[in-house]
């Protein structure tokens, strides 16, 4: 795998053209890229090579499968194929989550594929907040995954391209930068002996056209994404097209056309009128729509319904919509981009679909208001789903409008509700009461066989799911009622709040069945959404009981649901709980990365951002490291306008923390104090406790009494060792160490400052070696043992041992049966080590180990012979 | 871009030869580097070669501390800091 990076016009293409034309004759070859478009079509690449690949791979990516059949079975197809396969990517800056997400996919298991994957990008328009610049570095140690950059080309080269055409070459090349592209551009018109800024080269080479291949060049800069042929043979002439062909502006990809390069096609583009540009976008719209106008008529399949061409059917009405909208035909901006929005979401393509919906909510006036109501309910439910929660609430209330105009008072209920829920969400508790009050007076009047009844019991029982603990009546209420009409979501929650009052209760065991039981009811429902939603919330309780390690598999899976789906309220949310459930498990390397990929989501919503900035601010606290106040006052800011009681207690012990560790008690006293009172009203014990012991620890009066059977009541209590047994079976190693260093036995304390250590806790490691010290105690180990053996190529421990073991002149069976692991491993191990050093052999990468100096001793001709001969 | 004072413990030293291969390791070094943001401006090394103090530009100590594990570089203290010269403030 090999990412090749430049500039915009380095060559990178031109690169890979000279490439295939090395390669022997009959090579497989597969061209997929991204194009610059607002809304970027998933997995767009892999939809151009699946039908080069196999039959089966175009059958799944078009029928819209999900995302881990298709990785899976792109990888299968790749580990079979008959003969290798060179697939290029191209200018996957564009490019979206998904195909990110495959790439990662492919960069860690590139070693088992026959294939040579070739993948461009601008590495000038990846800043190092861009998600590719993620992926980079995700792949950075991955062996097998190269990088290229594609320089700018020197003087010596632009002499040479320009030859004996009487250019001057400094002149060129300080006019152009070196950029390939430019420096062509800039050849290619030099007839006319005037000099020409670089960017206008390429207008100057299109106004050398006929005015009829002019048209086909601008007709194909607005059609954005590869053209039909046929179609602007249509619309021009097909002398037209080949003369723009023949210019070598325009590429005859299969019967696609595309431009010679990117910056072509925005230079022409960005040279049409907005008059013109208008009436063009109409042509291409009445040309495409000529022969698709059936697509919006034909009715949405239903869930179980596959059709093949669904994706590529969803990509011809995004297209008229988009081409609609930019001529300005208000009415089939309405048809299309409906009908694209609905195959969208029956493709689960919720981000698209809802994309669709926003741009035809401002044409909808002329719908009638039943039809009107349900685009509003739709954009609302997406909304929530892509986690735009203002616009979703925004949508649901006008839907409520629209149904109660239609005389439905049902769907007006529905919409009121979850206006209420997402007011709710946005902190706004004033006005989600009121609608949710509205919702409830409605919902009286409802026949009793009404579906939204137990919706309408699940809301009375946990009215604000921010604080307090549901009501058991009302639960037992919505059980009844959604297993009579089938309220699948209603149910599903109903178990969910079942199993929070078991564990509140402190009925572990109990409490897990019945989330187990609201998981399954989610699963079967059919909908995806809800399944992600329910298992995401079965881990944020499961949270609030301090059960991460239980918690971790919900997530994982609500995670995964939700990254297919587009669903980045859920993924947002379950997110930040991964990070905060990899903070306390101890595995805080991944709880920055988790933490940090939520700070750089631009739409992420409250609760989910305060979570992050806390667990990251606390990390840092707990690591020593610089610049946790300015996150945990963001915290701090951002929850002041939630009056979320978990939301609060957590940032205001992470604060307490923050100023016990620079040794500020009053600070950290006020801080735990300041919403106490909060806690006692509405918290669980756990977080009531949580504050106690701060208060305590920073030299204050705990709450009395402190909750019952409860860690941080026996360390207030002065029984940390029983506290450190409870934290280890919770699998909380920090809290353990720091139970245990609160005793005053040097063996307790010798076993915290280990723990201590292994995480990284640097500033409680220092307090307990000061301890100890004090204690008398000897033989304290000095300093953090290094995590990995230092050396400057990057090896891992492992890696060290096996190249020792090579140096030893060991083969890989014998290492493989010295290290109790399998051929395999050692074989991959072997291959990173050799890639690290940058070493083609054994004998080579022992060789140079001896020399950098990161093995030990003198290296003799005998050592290498040695491994030499066991290559 | 914050300046961060990085603080290294090499228990067995820190060997890079004054050689084309030790070129190519301190390139690998930054290299990796320049994947999350990072530049590693220079570093003060011991006598015994057993601790280094090196000088980094980065986003976060985070990102500082991910390319240290992609280098297989220890991390023992990260502290922020600023520059001060004798002529500040002139």
């Amino acid at each position: 795998m090999v990412f090749v990076g430049g500039e915009a016009g380095a060559g990178k293409t031109s690169l890979i053209e000279a490439l295939r034309a090395r390669l022997p004759a009959r090579t497989p070859f597969l061209y997929g890229a991204c194009d610059p478009l607002e809304v970027p079509r998933p997995l767009a690449p892999l939809l151009d090579v699946a039908g080069g690949i196999s039959e089966e791979l175009r059958e799944l990516v078009s029928s819209g499968s999900d995302r881990q059949t298709l990785f899976s079975a792109l990888a299968d197809a790749l580990r079979t194929a008959q003969q290798p396969l060179l697939i290029v990517f191209e200018d996957v800056h564009w490019s979206d989550d998904a195909t990110q997400d495959l790439l990662r996919f492919l960069g860690r298991r590139i070693e088992t594929f026959k294939v040579t994957l070739v993948v461009t990008y601008r590495d000038d328009e990846v800043g190092t907040a861009h998600p590719v610049r993620r992926l980079l570095g995700d792949l950075a140690r991955v062996s097998n995954v190269h990088r290229l950059h594609v320089p700018a080309l020197s003087l010596a080269a632009v002499r040479d391209l320009i030859g004996d055409r009487g250019l001057d070459p400094e002149q060129v090349h300080a006019r152009t930068g070196g950029n390939a592209y430019f420096v062509s551009e800039v050849i290619a018109v030099e007839g006319n002996g005037v000099p020409v800024k670089a960017g206008d080269a390429v207008l100057a080479r299109a106004a050398r056209l006929s005015p009829s291949a002019r048209r086909v060049l601008e007709l194909a800069a607005l059609a954005r994404h590869h053209v039909d042929v046929a179609l602007l043979n249509e619309l021009a002439s097909p002398a037209a097209v080949d003369e723009c062909c023949e210019a070598g502006l325009l590429l005859d990809r299969q019967g696609k056309l595309t431009f010679r390069h990117e910056i072509a096609r925005e230079a022409i583009d960005a040279s049409v009128g907005a008059g013109r540009r208008k009436s063009m976008h109409g042509e291409l719209f009445r040309a495409l729509e000529a022969d698709r106008s059936h697509l919006a008529d034909e009715p949405t399949p239903g869930p179980d319904e596959a059709t093949n061409d669904m994706t590529q059917k969803a990509g011809q009405l995004a297209v008229l919509a988009f081409h609609a909208h930019e001529a300005g035909h208000h009415a089939a901006v309405l048809r299309y981009a409906v009908a694209a929005g609905r195959l969208a979401l029956r493709l689960h393509a919720y981000r698209e679909a809802w994309l669709q919906f926003t741009r035809a909510l401002p044409h909808s006036r002329v719908l009638p208001p039943a039809e009107r109501a349900r685009l509003f309910e739709d954009h609302g439910r997406l909304g929530f789903v892509v986690d735009d929660i203002e616009g979703a609430a925004a949508s649901r209330s006008e839907a409520a409008a629209m149904w109660q105009q239609a005389g439905d008072p049902e769907g007006q209920v529905r919409n009121l509700r979850q206006c209420g829920a997402m007011l709710m969400q946005l902190g706004r508790h004033e006005e989600a009461e009121a609608v949710l009050a509205d919702a409830h007076k409605l919902a009286d009047s409802l026949p009793q066989d009404s579906v939204e009844l137990a919706a309408i019991y699940a809301d009375k029982a946990w009215p604000d799911t921010s604080k307090g603990a549901p009501d058991k009546v009302w639960i037992d209420r919505t059980l009844v009622a959604a297993s009579v009409s089938g309220h699948h979501e209603a149910l599903a929650v109903a178990h969910v709040m079942n199993g929070y009052l078991h564990l509140l209760a402190g009925r572990v065991p109990a409490g897990r069945r019945e989330l187990a039981r609201a998981v399954s009811v989610a699963a079967t429902s059919g909908r995806e959404d809800l399944e992600a939603d329910i298992k995401s919330d079965a881990a944020a309780l499961l949270s609030v009981r301090l059960r991460y390690a239980a918690a971790e598999p919900f997530l994982e899976a609500a995670i995964s649901l939700a990254r297919d789906k587009d669903m980045d309220c859920t993924l947002n949310f379950a997110t930040a709980n991964k990070a905060r459930a990899q903070f306390y498990l101890g595995r805080w390397d991944e709880t920055a990365a988790s933490a940090t990929w939520i700070l750089e989501r631009p739409n992420a919503s409250k609760v989910p951002r305060i979570r992050a900035l806390t667990m990251l601010g606390l990390l840092r606290v707990r690591r020593g490291d610089p610049d946790a106040d300015p996150l945990l006052d963001e915290a701090l800011d951002e929850a002041l306008k939630l009056s979320s009681v978990v939301v609060m207690v957590q940032v205001r012990a992470a604060r307490a923390e923050a100023a016990l560790s620079r040794e500020d008690p009053d600070a950290a006293l006020l801080e735990a104090t300041a919403d106490l009172q909060m806690a006692l009203d509405d918290g669980t014990d756990y977080e009531v406790a949580q504050l106690g012991y701060l208060i305590w620890k920073a030299g204050g009066r705990p709450p009395d009494p402190m909750p019952r059977d409860n860690p941080f009541t026996w360390q207030v209590e002065g029984r940390p060792l029983q506290a450190g047994r409870r934290w280890r079976r919770l699998s909380l190693p920090y809290e353990q160490a720091r139970a245990l260093s609160e005793t005053d036995d040097v063996d307790h304390m010798l076993e915290a400052l280990r723990i201590f250590t292994e995480l990284g806790a640097t500033p409680a490691r220092a307090r307990t070696a000061e301890r100890l010290r004090q204690l008398g105690a000897r033989g304290i180990p000095r300093g953090p043992r290094p995590a990995t053996q230092a050396n400057p190529v990057g090896l891992t421990p492992r890696e060290m041992q096996v190249l020792q073991l090579l140096a030893s002149g060991m083969r890989n069976g014998e290492i493989a049966e010295q290290n109790h692991v399998s051929h395999r491993t050692v074989d991959n191990q072997v291959s990173a080590v050799l890639a690290k050093l940058e070493a083609r052999s054994r004998g080579e990468a022992v060789a140079k180990a001896y020399r950098i100096g990161i093995i030990g001793g003198d290296v003799t001709a005998d050592d290498v012979s040695r491994s030499t001969s066991a290559t | 871009m914050p300046r961060y004072l990085v603080e290294r413990a090499f228990s067995e030293g820190l060997h890079i030869p004054m050689t084309d291969v030790g070129a190519d390791i301190c390139k690998g070094v930054v290299e990796r580097n320049g994947d999350l943001g990072v530049t590693w401006i220079h570093s003060y090394v011991t006598e015994d070669k057993s601790r280094t103090y090196c000088v980094y530009d980065g986003p976060n100590a985070e990102a500082v501390r991910k390319v240290a594990a992609n280098n297989g570089l220890p991390v023992d203290r990260i502290i922020k800091v600023f520059v001060l010269d004798p002529y500040f403030y002139h």
